[in-house]
């Protein structure tokens, strides 16, 4: 094989989750490698004995990503690959692929369940886009590709190392968590907002989940009424006031604080949702430094007036 | 340690073609066509140099024998050009199932080329891979009619 192969197919074994030693991914890894000719057999049909590189590897990158969300699933140990029985466990890491398919289902269909009436291109595509993953993801051959699009950009981006049913997975996962959010308001109040944030918003790529967080967060701080999501004129004034002259840690705490009162007064209790949140509210603090620095917060709190 | 490995593999491979190789001997014999242990390693070295450089990769067998045992009975191959035959129908093959994007199963393809090298090239390794195979492999991306069973 290809010393190109090594290069990038072992990484993809400890990507994603714990770091593993490197002799002993590359233990594991030469008898991952031994598959590869059945892999490429299958895939052929016994129609040809040569693949061309490119596929082998992308061959090997599926094979690899197979254990890797074995080894994830508590389904096998890196011992287990290393000395048991390499075809069984690579059975069994596609049944663990199979199970995080059927959990992406699960997850596709609370996402269409949970989206919020506003009318965005980006986010209405990916969501249909999302769905044809499942029908075009193919565990067999090709299971760390992704193989939709997806142009709608989340308020927190994936980590790197993400791929295939684990990224679509992680989208998922998040996407959830903004329509949760969104569906908390009234859609007249969230399109008010998102048309102060931005006129064209049905055709911009933005997020729709940030803006009313932002506000939502802005409005817990000078306690005005969350729910209304419109951040008014006086209230970036107080704003301004509230911040002006404050030190990173303490603006940082009061933006956090604000979050947690944002999740008190929506009831939000579930753990990965009020992190996000806080989350949103801990970065939201360079754009804000820069903001008051510059006199006005029109541009980080949207609302009339 | 990967690229030990992967060098071990290489080595069972070129040997896994040379056993092969020599079987081979035990049927083209019958058609005056013998094999040499200089010429059978000579072959094996060529078979991983025209997979490196047509950016293919082969597991277990390769298809050098099934090369041999379709055109060992060809007219125009004769224990002179036989070894140098094999060679460029090998680097033709490998060539050929890039071109034709692995839309052709071996076998057929190997059937493909020893139709057209004892009939429409009479012989001719220039023109087999020159036209024919070119025409083939053309047709056979733009799905259009592949055989062409024109025998002499």
């Amino acid at each position: 094989m290809e010393e190109k192969c090594t290069a990038f197919s072992a990484p993809i074994l400890s990507g994603g989750g714990e770091v593993l030693p490197q002799w002993e991914i590359y233990e594991a890894y030469n008898r991952i490698l031994c598959l590869l000719p059945e892999q490429v057999e299958r895939y052929t049909m016994g129609d040809s004995s040569s693949v061309p590189v490119e596929l082998a590897e992308e061959l090997l990158k599926s094979v690899c990503f197979t254990f890797r969300v074995l080894l994830k699933s508590g389904g096998a140990s890196l011992s287990d690959l290393k000395y048991g029985d390499i075809d069984e466990a690579f059975r069994t890491g596609r049944a663990a692929i199979e199970r995080e398919l059927d959990k992406g289902r699960a997850l596709y269909k609370r996402a269409l369940e949970s989206a919020p009436a506003v009318q965005n291109i980006s986010y209405a595509d990916t969501l249909r886009n999302l769905g044809r993953f499942f029908e075009k993801y193919d565990s067999r051959f090709f299971a760390h590709e992704i193989p939709c699009s997806i142009d709608y950009q989340l308020c927190h981006n994936l980590p790197d190392g993400l791929i295939g049913v684990e990224y679509i997975n992680e989208y998922l996962r998040r996407i959830i968590i903004e329509n949760d959010f969104c569906g908390r308001f009234n859609a007249g109040n969230i399109g008010k907002v998102l048309r102060s944030f931005s006129p064209h918003y049905k055709e911009l790529l933005v997020n729709l989940y940030e803006p009313l967080a932002v506000n939502a967060c802005g409005l817990a701080v000078v306690k005005g009424d969350i729910r209304a999501l419109s951040v008014s004129e006086k209230d970036r004034s107080e704003l301004y006031n509230e911040f002006r002259g404050l030190p990173r840690d303490c603006a940082v705490q009061k933006l956090l604080s604000a979050a947690r009162r944002v999740c008190a007064e929506l009831n939000i209790t579930e753990r990965e949702e009020v992190f996000y949140l806080e989350e949103t509210a801990r970065n939201l603090y360079p754009r804000l430094a820069v903001a008051v620095a510059s006199g006005g917060l029109a541009g980080v709190f949207t609302g009339e007036g | 340690m990967g690229n030990s490995f992967e060098l071990g593999m290489a080595e069972l491979e070129k040997s896994l073609t040379i056993s092969e190789l020599r079987e081979c001997n035990d049927f083209t014999v019958n058609y005056g066509l013998y094999l040499s242990d200089t010429q059978i390693r000579e072959l094996a070295a060529r078979r991983f140099e025209a997979l490196r450089n047509t950016g293919r990769v082969e597991f277990k067998k390769g298809i050098l024998k099934k090369l041999i045992a379709e055109f060992c009975d060809s007219p125009y191959i004769t224990q002179d050009n036989y070894e140098e035959t094999i060679i460029e129908l090998q680097d033709s093959f490998y060539y050929f199932k890039n071109e034709s994007q692995d839309r052709i199963p071996d076998d057929e393809l190997i059937s493909f080329m020893k139709r057209s090298f004892d009939g429409r090239c009479q012989g001719s390794l220039e023109y087999l891979s020159g036209t024919t195979l070119e025409e083939l492999c053309r047709n056979t991306r733009y799905g259009l009619e592949t055989d062409g069973d024109d025998l002499f």
